[in-house]
Parts: structure tokens; C-alpha cells; sequence
């Protein structure tokens, strides 16, 4: 409670809890906001013809637009508030609404599960030390040793026929290669937080492994972590983007920003003409990431012990 | 120390054969027909034996142990095969390759550290004023888009309208030189080259190909080096150490480089490793936009082609290089931090 | 810190001044997507490695301006053809030289140099024949490239009129190598000094296969001396080579007016002029392909001026639009392609694919095997606004696989117009009413990445589709679902190999122009679409002649069986009159059994620099020909 209001009193930190609150507004609310042509599939993107060239916002106030659809006095792609991509005429606002989403389900479950699989080999690997890290450590090796997009690119041929593109496939990819860099980080702080002295002394007074490894050592060696962490939740929605033109990734008119960004690669030359390709999703997206940045940082300079009570340079 | 390095290099070849095997069963998944593809240059079979004589031909139907201890006992002798997508000998597309993406990561090395940390520390000294905010924001765009957006809007700006920065690797006028056997290529890398064969011109002209990528694949990094070396200088300052070094009166500039940014850079060095895999994995695209001939570039052509025989290829030497870079990070690490002990 | 940055501007300030100070008014840059395979005439099958190999080398024929069946001689100086159309005579041309010579060093050995660059001296010991054009070299090209026939390769071409045969591991299975190479030389010979090619039938569009990239003509001394075949009935060591085999998979020696400079696979191929060339030297100085493939990069190169011609894919066509209203670009075009897009119908989809489709929920691997269904996605395609939307209108729906401009194309042949109530109907008939009642599922597919073809999928998907409402009205609940699923190419062609695709969109371009070129892989049972459709699953198939009435109406076993007998008699008909009907016999066939939905023909653009001259369209050309162009 105290740390909940800790965080509300930095404007900062109010900042991005704000932000990342309005993005679970919007993704709660998708389907009022950005009612599906396709009940049972809202996830695809609202179409809005068949032209390869992107078609500007058909509104000039963008808020206004939103307002007529929330109102259901038109329909979406009447309005356009942000205009359709290339490739396909995919609304923008379509996909951004729900994206909000993907966003959220890829981010966080990707980023939970690589960190518990993380934390776990690497705490073991740095705290038991010896023959257990080498082998650990060199399991991390083979994951790191091969290359992710090539990986990523392989198992998309293999798996398209059968189990086809879709975000379960990606999102397996990410955890699989992602893990790796939790599991170094982690070893790495542990690795220097272990012969401190207040580890020494809990050990000599007699404590069990279990009991030093969750209440000395994590406790102080999480916060790189979980900086860094903190910075992933965001980042694997751009991964998702990376992974569209490798064949893997979610299908093509999956409501996903990265997929926003794909359709927009091949026009971002002309931006001067099609602006609204790249500044809708774009923002979006770094209000996201900056978002889980603020409440991340501030989560850090909240619960660092050692910054308690101290906070001036 | 020398134990522990020997130790570490001795596994690297059962690690080779691990992951081979790994990416030679992800292959053998595959039904032959669809890697008889690549050898049929982009084309649909125009007859009904087609594809069935292009898998007897290159013997894509044996099994699957079969073929890898062929590929092994190959390797051994140093017959790394035919890269299909390279059009070169598998090896010798890692050494033409190699040369190009090394020199594109050495060259963003030096942004990505010096003006990462750099930021993180002016971050950090600035805590929570207007130039924190700033640099986090600045950065944080960074990280929020594929590569490919700003490689293209460098590309839009600075060569397509100002035409100050051009793509690719080297100017036509540096290739005729070379077919004409003008300069000679020792490394593979121009500027090094340039330097060599004492062509300042050529110097010139690849350094200023290489801006743009360099650029790419650093903004991309900053983000990460920034957040990491603010909050490591955040705790740093914080410490009892610094508050003495300031109470002894030392100048604020000696503080915070001598005493603090030292230890800060320790959670830099874990850094290291995934610095390295960013950039290795962050070359791809920036290749790709850039039309820079390197690895990033052949291995996913490679990857999406199926020529198994180059991915192998790039697997092991990936391997290789990503082994070697940790350990050396390990090393580093060990060297920064007194407190830590390599067994 | 500031030392640095000034270092820095220095750099950048001599950099800037280097790169102004390089011209480049004689050198012809394009960009383009991909790289090329080989620069073996007889192994290469792509157009990249096709464009460079009609650069360097040179053919019997070639193409006359703009035509694409009107020849005139090139390394031939006459040929004629006999009365039954089978032997093809050929005279050859006198006093040619290829890029590199023979020349008989003081030693005793033989070297081979660059003829623009001899000495006197070594011009006098030039050795007869070797790096000069003989019948000889005409007719070892030729028995090279069908010995040749590596797997997947050009020459079952050639083979068809040739031999009657597929393949020559076929053949020489039979009948031994030793009889294969007899055979071959007979069909192909050397008789007073004049090349004789005697074929097993009559085939109209020899000649445009003699044309074609895979007949261009190597010197023979050259390639031996590289250690490819010595011309013998030791045939078998040079058969079915890989890529980086072949003797001449990255080294040329050609006639034409440029020669190679340098290929750095992946990444560039440059040309240089041939001064000595025989029809007088090219305006352009040197030639360079780069393979640039982001989409994005090119379109830079351009606006930055360091391409002169880029590769433009149809989707981003709207991009190039400003440029050519500032005239900061030239369009040429739309002109006819000698290329189709169309949807392909698996009447029996293999077992064990992932997309068999259903009916009322059952599979049903024969879904497409009934007309109605296949009439009603006709119908229901609204290719007016297909073309317009997503290829600006640039294509042509077309009646039956033969493209306009070329024999057999029926300007009165009927294609289904956009008609929903028509569609509607049909679904109703389909499969006894069943489709209609119980429903079915069936998946569209097209490669990844492959914008175009998406498009007309999902266009056929939406109104397919749009039928559930009208039969939820009626009380029908089980939905019709069409699905539409892209796949990466190595996937795509191993299913579509496999027959495991139901209803695919894929391309064809044209190997030479000739109407046999469309009616063998969209009709006969082993061509390259046709043997992936299953079409003898329709049996009991009556006939009645419309166009080509002197032939009698029958019942054939099959409909696979129909479409053999009429393409291989058009293929083998002398008179070109009679030959038409045929291609129009066909042509409605293919239109009333709609055995394709969305067959349009598309028209291609070209993007230049302004100062970029000289350039014609010839849809046979496989890519530009440098010899006729110049800047300014």
C-alpha cells in the first residue's frame, strides 16, 4: 500500500501508471470503441477495399471520427480516423484499438514466462555454483549460440502447414530465445551480491539455501532485471514486427501493432505523402513502452533499499 | 584464470555439435520437396519429374543421420559444401561476409558504448530534471521501433534528398578499382583496407557508406545501455564510497567518473553478451535496408531459402563467435569486479 | 571530445567532395530484386541469370523490333524449313569473334585473351577456331545444352520437338548412352557446313525456342579447354551438373556486345562493352545489375540518381507517381507482359494435405471436381474491380490460358462477367444442393508476401462468404467458409507439388511466345499447373467441336484425356489457320469447364531516369538489352 502510494506521489511514475491505465481502458473497451465487421473474428482488421496504396484519414479531426464510430453514427471505414495502410487498406484505428490487446497479452505473458525461466536457471546456476553453472551456463550457450532470427525463420517453414502463422508460434520463438539474457543477468548479479557480507552472516548463522537465495540475494540482485524487464514488456510487440517478414509472427490482418509497421516498411519512403502510416502506430507504440518504462523506473527507485530516504545527486 | 579459460574453450566443440544437431533436426522436419525449392531458383516445377530428380540429385531424401554424419565427416575435412544462396563455397562466404558485418560492429561499437553510457551517466546526474527526462525519452524511441524505420527515414533524408550518405557498402568507382586490381583487399574490411593500400579516398568513401547503418544499429542499442548504466549509477552514487569521496572534497568530476561510473559499469559488462547478440541479431535488417553484403543479410536469405548447408555453416561460426564473446565478457567482468571469482 | 568531432567533419567534408567528383554518363545502372544463377546458357532457367547470358551471348535468331514471332538473323545468316516442318536448315555467319580468343604463345601452349586488347603480334597467332564463331561451335552448343538437361533445367524444351521425350535420363535409360548420343547427333548435325535440327514433329515455335537464352551459342574450343565436355559420347561425367559444376557457371565467352566484367554473386554483375563487336560497338561504355532487394533502398537509388532503372513491384507503383509528374522519371508502358495470374482448381486434393475441404462439415478432397462450384466462384470474382483496384487497371481478364498477341488468343471468347445472382445459382446446383444446404470449407492460398494474389483471394473470399446471410434466411446455420492462408515459397511449391493445394494463385511467365507455351502447363496432363489439378477425375467427357469442326464429336475417358489429344494436335499442326481453331477449341474448354478462376493477363511498366535513351519493349526479352541504349 505504502509503495502504491509512493508511486502516485512521483508525477513520473503517475505519468506512466496514467498511460498504462488508459491502454487497458482502450483495450477493455475495444469493442465499443472499434466494433468488429467480423463478430467471431475480431482480431481481423476492418478492410476497407482492395487497393495496394495507402488511403489518408477520411476525417480531419481524428477525434471527432473516433466519436462518430463510438456513436455507431458511421462506420469505420467511412471515417478512416487514421487513415488504412498499404497492402490491403487495414485500418489504422481498427488495428490499433485492438492491437492494444495483443499488445498487452504478448507482452506480458512473454516477458513473465522467459523471466520465471530465467530467474529460476539462473538463480540456481549462480548461487550453487560449480559444475551446476557450468552446465547451466552452457545450456544458456547453445540458446544464445544460435542465432534467433535464423531459429525463428526455421521453425516458421516447418511449422506453417501444419500449425500455420499465428501469435502462439511467435510467441514460443520469443520465449524460447528470450530467456537466455534474464538468466546471465541474474547470475551475474547474484554471482556479486553472493560473498556480501550480510549473505556471509546469514549462512554462518545457519540459514537454509532456499531461505538466503529469497530473502538476501534476489531481493537485492532483481533490479537490473527487472529494469530490464520492465523495457521487454514493450518490446516484444516491435519483435512481432520484426518476425512478419520472416514468415512468422501473427497472420496477415492480425489486429498487432508490429503488423501495423509491416505494412507500413514499404511506403515509409514517401512519409512526406503517407504520414499517417508511420505517426498512429508509432506513437502508440512509444507511449507503451514508455508507459511500462516510467512505472518500471519507478517501481525501482521505490523498492530499492538502498535508495530509500536518499533520493538526491 | 588460465584453467578456467581452457575449460570454457574446451566445450565449445561439444556445443558446435549440439546446436548442429539441433539445426539439422529442425531440417529434417522438413519434407525433401520443400527443400528442393532452393534448387529450383525461384520457379514452379514446369514438369512432373522436376522436383523428384532435384532431390535425388543433391540427395535430399536420404535420412536424416545419414546425411549429417556425411556433413560431419565432410566438415572434418574441411569441406564446409556449397552455399546455394551464396553462390560460393559455404566458407567462403563466411570469410567474404564475415569481414563486412565485423566492420559494421566494430564501427557501432563505438557510438553504442561511449554515447550509451555517456547518456546513462548524464541521465543519472541529472536525476529527474528536464535533461533526464530528455535523454530517456530520446532513447526510448529508439527502442520502440523495428530497425527498419529509421534506416529507412535516414535513407529518405540524408541519400535520396541531400544524397550526403549513400548505400551499400563502397562506391562503383572503389569496385573498378578493385577488379583492375588497383587495391587489395587484405581484410575484407574497406577501411582498414583503405589504410593499408594508404588510399585516404577510399577511407572517405566507406566510412561515409557506413554512417547511416552505424547509426541504425547504435540508436537501437542506446536504449538498453542507457537504462542500465543510469540505474547502475543511480544505486552508485548512493553508496557510502561516493558520499565519502564527496565529503573529502574531491572535484564533483573525479566522483563520478573515478569512483562511481567504475563500479556502475558493472551490470555494463553483463550487458556484454546481449550487446553482442543485439547487434549480430540487429545487423539483419539494417543489412537488408542498408544493402550492406553481410552475414545478418546472407543468413536469414539463407534461413528463408532453406539452404541448410549455409545455415549450418553460419550455426557453427556463430557459435564460435558467441562463445569466444562471452567468455571474454566473463573475463572482463571477473577483471572489473574484484569480489567476483571465476572457479 | 571536440578533437574528435573535428576529425569527423574532415572526413565527412572529403567524403562529400570524393563522391561529386565521380561521373559516371557511360555506365547503365539497374536494381533489381534478385541475383542470377548461373551464367551456363543451357543450365539457367531464371530471368536474372537470362538477362545477363542475352547480354553476353547471342543466339541463332533474334527477335525483330518489337516482335515477338518476326525473326531476323543473328549468328545465322538464312535458315529454312522444309516443306513437312520438321528440318531446320541454318547458315552460319562468317568472320565472328567471341570476347576472348585462342592465341599461341612462343611456348607451344594455347591461351586465351581478350580480343579488344590483343597485341598485333598476338593477333597473328589467333589458332583457327578457337574464339572464332564455326558451324561446329553452333552444333556443339546445342547437343551441350540437351546432354546437359540438369534436373528442373530449360531443356525439356527443347526435348519435347526435338526427341518426343521429357528428359534424357528417360531416354538413355531405354536405349544406353552410347545410342543416346547418336541419336542426339543425328537430330542435330553438321551436314556441307550448314546446321541441320531435324524434329520429331512439326512444332511451330521451334524457332522461338532457338531464340530463347538456353540455345545461345558457346565456342567449343572455349569450353573444352575449361574441362567441359569434349564434344564425344562420353556424355554422361557433364549430365545434370549442380549450379557450381558447370564448367561455365561463372566465367562467359560469348559473342555479344558486352562482355563480363565481374560477378560478385549476391551482390552485383558487371558488363563491359566488347569494342570488336560484330554488329559495331554499344553506346554504352559498361553495365551494371545490382541486387538491391528492399523495396525502399531502390527507390532511393533513384531519387538519389545512382540507379537508372529500378525494380518496381505493381503495389508500390503509387510511389514512382510524383516522380514522373515532376519528370524526374520516365514510365514506359503499360505494355502487354507475356505473363498471367491466375487461380488454379485442385479437382482432387491430395491425402494428407492440411487444407482438404469440407462439405457439411465431412471432407471431401473432390470439392472442386464439381463445374457448378467452380462456375459459382467464377461468377462470383469481380475482376473489374480487381484490376482497377489493385492493379490500377493495368491487366486484362482473358478467355482460356492463350494471352492477347499471341495465335489461338479469341477476342469473342465469353468469360464469366461479375454476377452474383449467377453465382448464387450455381452454389445451388453444386453437388446436388448439398453445397448449398449443408455448406463446405476450402482454403485459398497464395505465397507470402505476395500482395496481388492476396488480393483476388480474399475478393473471392468476401463474396462467397456473403452468401451465408442469404442462406441463414433460408434456415441454413452450417456456414460456408472460405479461408484464405499465405505460405512461404519453398512450402508453396512442395504442397502445390504434392497436389495437396485446393485453390492456389500463382503466376506464369512465358517461356517463348507461343501459344503451345500456355495451353501445355494450364491443359496437358504434365504441365506445370495442370499436373497438380487432378483434371482426370472428370470422366465420361463428351465433345463436340465449336471451332475446329473437321474434328469428330466424341466421348473421351476423361477430361484430362480431351485436353491431351486437342494440345498435342495443335502443337503438331503446319497450318497456322487450322492450328488457331485448335487454340480457340481449347480456349473455350478451358473457359466452360473453368478449370481457372481470375486468369488475367498483366501489363507491366517501366520506370527510367530521363536521360536514359533507347529502350523498346519486346515482352520476349527477358530483361533489358543495353546494346541499344544510351544516356544523355
Amino acid at each position: 500500500m505504502k509503495t502504491f502510494l509512493k508511486l502516485l506521489k512521483n508525477p513520473i511514475s503517475l505519468m506512466g501508471i496514467l498511460l498504462l491505465l488508459f491502454f487497458a481502458a482502450v483495450a477493455i473497451a475495444a469493442p465499443w470503441l472499434a466494433p468488429p465487421p467480423w463478430p467471431r473474428e475480431p482480431y481481423r482488421i476492418a478492410r476497407c477495399g482492395f487497393s495496394p496504396t495507402p488511403r489518408p484519414p477520411g476525417i480531419n479531426n481524428p477525434l471527432q471520427g473516433i466519436w462518430l464510430i463510438v456513436t455507431r453514427q458511421a462506420k469505420i471505414c467511412e471515417v478512416r480516423p487514421f487513415g488504412t495502410t498499404g497492402e490491403g487498406q487495414y485500418d489504422i484505428y481498427y488495428g490499433l484499438v485492438w492491437g492494444t490487446r495483443t499488445a498487452f497479452k504478448v507482452g506480458i505473458y512473454i516477458t513473465g514466462m522467459s523471466l520465471a525461466i530465467g530467474l529460476i536457471l539462473g538463480s540456481i546456476s549462480a548461487y550453487f555454483g560449480r559444475w551446476i553453472d557450468e552446465v547451466i551456463m552452457r545450456i544458456v550457450d547453445v540458446f544464445m549460440a544460435f542465432p534467433f532470427l535464423v531459429a525463428a525463420i526455421t521453425l516458421a517453414a516447418v511449422l506453417q502447414p501444419t500449425i500455420g502463422r499465428g501469435i502462439v508460434t511467435a510467441m514460443i520463438a520469443l520465449i524460447a530465445f528470450g530467456w537466455m539474457g534474464y538468466a546471465r543477468l541474474i547470475r551475474g548479479d547474484i554471482l556479486s551480491i553472493k560473498e556480501r557480507d550480510y549473505v556471509q552472516a546469514a549462512r554462518a548463522a545457519g540459514a537454509g539455501h532456499l531461505r538466503i537465495l529469497f530473502r538476501h540475494i534476489l531481493p537485492n540482485a532483481i533490479y537490473p532485471t527487472l529494469v530490464v524487464a520492465s523495457m521487454d514488456i514493450g518490446s516484444y510487440v516491435i519483435s512481432f514486427a520484426a518476425l512478419s517478414f520472416l514468415g512468422l509472427g501473427a497472420e496477415v490482418g492480425y489486429a498487432d501493432w508490429g503488423q501495423m509497421l509491416s505494412f507500413a516498411r514499404n511506403w515509409i519512403s514517401r512519409l512526406n505523402e503517407f504520414w499517417w502510416i508511420i505517426v498512429y502506430p508509432g506513437t502508440t507504440l512509444i507511449l507503451f513502452v514508455l508507459a511500462w518504462n516510467l512505472v518500471g523506473d519507478a517501481l525501482r527507485d521505490i523498492l530499492d533499499p538502498r535508495l530509500r530516504g536518499r533520493i538526491t545527486v | 584464470m588460465v584453467a578456467y579459460i581452457v575449460r570454457r574453450l574446451m566445450l565449445l566443440p561439444l556445443l558446435m555439435f549440439l546446436v548442429t544437431l539441433f539445426v539439422f533436426g529442425i531440417f529434417s522436419l522438413l519434407p525433401p520437396k520443400q527443400r528442393a525449392s532452393l534448387y529450383l531458383a525461384g520457379d514452379v516445377p514446369k514438369s512432373p519429374d522436376a522436383m523428384e530428380r532435384v532431390i535425388e540429385r543433391y540427395g535430399l531424401n536420404q535420412p536424416f543421420h545419414i546425411q549429417y554424419l556425411r556433413w560431419i565427416s565432410h566438415i572434418l575435412r574441411g569441406d564446409f559444401g556449397w552455399s546455394k544462396t551464396a553462390q560460393r563455397p559455404v566458407l567462403g562466404a563466411l570469410a567474404h561476409y564475415f569481414p563486412a558485418t565485423l566492420e559494421l560492429a566494430l564501427w557501432a561499437i563505438i557510438p553504442v558504448i561511449f554515447v550509451g553510457i555517456w547518456l546513462g551517466i548524464l541521465s543519472a546526474t541529472h536525476h529527474n530534471k528536464p535533461l533526464d527526462h530528455f535523454t530517456r525519452v530520446f532513447a526510448l524511441i529508439g527502442w520502440s521501433f523495428p530497425s527498419y524505420v529509421y534506416g529507412l527515414l535516414l535513407i529518405m533524408v540524408f541519400y535520396a534528398s541531400l544524397r550526403w550518405f549513400p548505400v551499400g557498402r563502397v562506391s562503383d568507382w572503389v569496385l573498378r578499382l578493385e577488379s583492375a586490381g588497383l587495391f587489395r583487399n587484405y581484410t575484407g574490411m574497406y577501411t582498414i583496407d583503405a589504410i593499408l593500400n594508404g588510399r585516404p579516398d577510399v577511407l572517405a568513401d566507406a566510412l561515409r557508406h557506413m554512417v547511416m547503418p552505424v547509426l541504425t544499429l547504435a540508436y537501437i542499442q542506446w536504449a538498453l545501455l542507457l537504462r542500465v548504466t543510469r540505474s547502475s549509477m543511480l544505486e552508485t552514487l548512493r553508496q557510502e564510497y561516493v558520499m565519502t569521496a564527496r565529503a573529502k572534497g574531491l572535484p564533483e568530476r573525479a566522483v563520478i567518473y573515478k569512483h562511481a561510473a567504475r563500479n556502475a559499469m558493472i551490470p555494463v559488462a553483463t550487458m556484454g553478451g546481449l550487446l553482442l547478440i543485439g547487434l549480430l541479431n540487429g545487423v539483419v535488417i539494417t543489412e537488408t535496408v542498408f544493402n550492406y553484403p553481410g552475414m545478418g543479410r546472407w543468413a536469414a536469405t539463407a534461413a528463408s531459402q532453406l539452404d541448410i548447408l549455409s545455415v549450418l555453416g553460419f550455426t557453427l561460426f556463430n557459435c564460435a563467435l558467441l562463445v569466444l564473446g562471452n567468455l571474454f565478457v566473463d573475463i572482463l567482468y571477473a577483471l572489473i569486479d574484484p569480489r567476483i571469482r571465476l572457479e | 571530445m571536440w578533437r574528435k568531432i573535428l576529425v569527423l567533419a574532415a572526413i565527412g567534408v572529403l567524403g562529400i567532395w570524393a563522391w561529386a567528383q565521380v561521373p559516371n554518363p557511360d555506365t547503365y545502372i539497374e536494381a533489381t530484386i534478385g541475383d542470377l544463377q548461373t551464367l551456363d546458357p543451357a543450365w539457367h532457367y531464371d530471368t536474372a541469370s537470362a538477362t545477363a547470358i542475352f547480354n553476353i551471348y547471342e543466339t541463332l535468331v533474334f527477335y525483330d523490333g518489337e516482335y515477338v514471332d518476326r525473326f531476323i538473323p543473328m549468328l545465322a545468316t538464312s535458315w529454312e524449313i522444309s516443306e513437312d516442318g520438321r528440318v531446320y536448315t541454318f547458315y552460319i555467319r562468317e568472320g565472328i569473334r567471341f570476347h576472348y580468343v585462342g592465341v599461341k604463345t612462343p611456348e607451344g601452349t594455347i591461351v586465351w585473351k581478350d580480343y579488344d586488347t590483343l597485341t598485333p603480334e598476338e593477333e597473328a597467332n589467333i589458332v583457327p577456331g578457337y574464339g572464332e564463331l564455326t558451324p561446329e561451335d553452333v552444333v556443339y552448343s546445342l547437343r551441350r545444352a540437351v546432354l546437359q538437361d540438369r534436373s528442373g533445367g530449360p531443356i525439356h524444351m527443347i526435348l519435347e520437338p526435338l526427341l518426343d521425350i521429357h528428359a534424357i535420363s528417360e531416354l538413355a535409360e531405354k536405349v544406353g548412352d552410347e545410342e543416346v548420343f547418336q541419336i542426339v547427333s543425328e537430330a542435330i548435325k553438321l551436314v556441307d557446313g550448314k546446321v541441320v535440327i531435324t524434329l520429331a514433329f512439326p512444332f511451330a515455335p521451334f524457332i522461338q525456342i532457338l531464340a530463347g537464352t538456353w540455345c545461345a551459342i558457346i565456342d567449343k574450343e572455349w569450353a573444352i579447354s575449361l574441362g567441359d565436355w569434349d564434344g564425344s559420347a562420353n556424355w554422361r561425367p557433364w549430365h545434370d551438373p549442380k549450379a557450381e559444376e558447370s564448367k561455365l557457371f561463372n566465367v562467359a565467352n560469348g559473342t555479344g556486345p558486352f562482355k563480363l566484367d565481374r560477378w560478385v554473386p549476391g551482390e552485383y554483375i558487371s558488363f563491359v562493352r566488347y569494342e570488336k563487336y560484330w554488329r559495331g560497338p554499344a553506346k554504352l561504355a559498361r553495365a551494371i545489375i545490382k541486387v538491391v532487394p528492399e523495396w525502399g533502398t531502390r527507390l532511393a537509388m533513384f531519387e538519389a540518381g545512382d540507379a537508372d532503372v529500378i525494380a518496381v513491384p505493381r503495389a508500390y507503383v503509387a510511389a514512382m507517381e510524383p516522380l514522373v509528374q515532376a519528370g524526374k522519371a520516365k514510365m514506359h508502358g503499360p505494355f502487354p507482359g507475356a505473363i498471367a495470374q491466375s487461380g488454379f482448381f485442385n479437382f482432387l486434393v491430395a491425402e494428407g494435405s492440411p487444407f482438404i475441404p469440407e462439405l457439411g462439415g465431412q471432407p471431401k478432397p473432390d470439392l472442386l471436381a464439381d463445374i457448378h462450384i467452380r462456375r459459382a466462384f467464377n461468377y462470383a470474382m469481380d475482376l473489374d474491380t480487381y484490376i482497377k483496384e489493385a492493379w490500377l487497371g493495368e491487366a486484362w481478364p482473358v478467355g482460356g490460358p492463350v494471352i492477347k498477341g499471341r495465335l489461338g488468343y479469341n477476342p469473342d471468347q465469353p468469360i464469366y462477367p461479375f454476377d452474383l445472382e449467377k453465382a448464387e445459382q450455381e452454389l445451388r446446383l453444386a453437388w446436388g444442393g448439398e453445397a448449398w444446404k449443408k455448406g463446405f470449407r476450402l482454403v485459398i492460398t497464395y505465397n507470402t508476401g505476395n500482395v496481388m494474389r492476396k488480393f483476388a483471394a480474399e475478393m473471392l473470399e468476401y463474396n462467397i462468404e456473403s452468401f451465408n446471410e442469404i442462406r441463414a434466411k433460408e434456415g441454413y446455420t452450417d456456414p460456408i467458409v472460405i479461408e484464405v492462408r499465405d505460405l512461404p515459397w519453398p512450402t508453396y511449391l512442395a504442397m502445390m507439388d504434392d497436389k495437396q493445394l485446393a485453390l492456389f494463385f500463382v503466376g506464369w511467365l512465358e517461356d517463348y511466345a507461343h501459344p503451345h507455351n500456355w495451353v501445355h502447363p494450364y491443359m496437358f496432363r504434365t504441365g506445370a499447373f495442370a499436373m497438380n489439378q487432378n483434371f482426370h477425375v472428370i470422366e465420361n467427357v463428351e465433345f463436340t467441336p465449336v471451332y475446329a469442326t473437321w474434328l469428330p464429336a466424341k466421348t473421351y475417358a476423361t477430361l484430362q484425356d480431351l485436353f491431351d489429344e486437342l494440345v498435342d494436335l495443335a502443337k503438331r499442326e503446319p497450318d497456322l489457320k487450322k492450328a488457331e481453331l485448335l487454340y480457340f477449341e481449347l480456349n473455350r474448354l478451358a473457359v466452360d469447364y473453368a478449370i481457372n478462376v481470375a486468369h488475367i493477363q498483366l501489363l507491366t511498366r517501366r520506370y527510367e531516369q530521363p536521360w536514359v535513351h533507347g529502350w523498346y519493349y519486346n515482352p520476349a526479352f527477358p530483361g533489358t538489352y543495353f546494346y541499344v541504349l544510351w544516356k544523355g
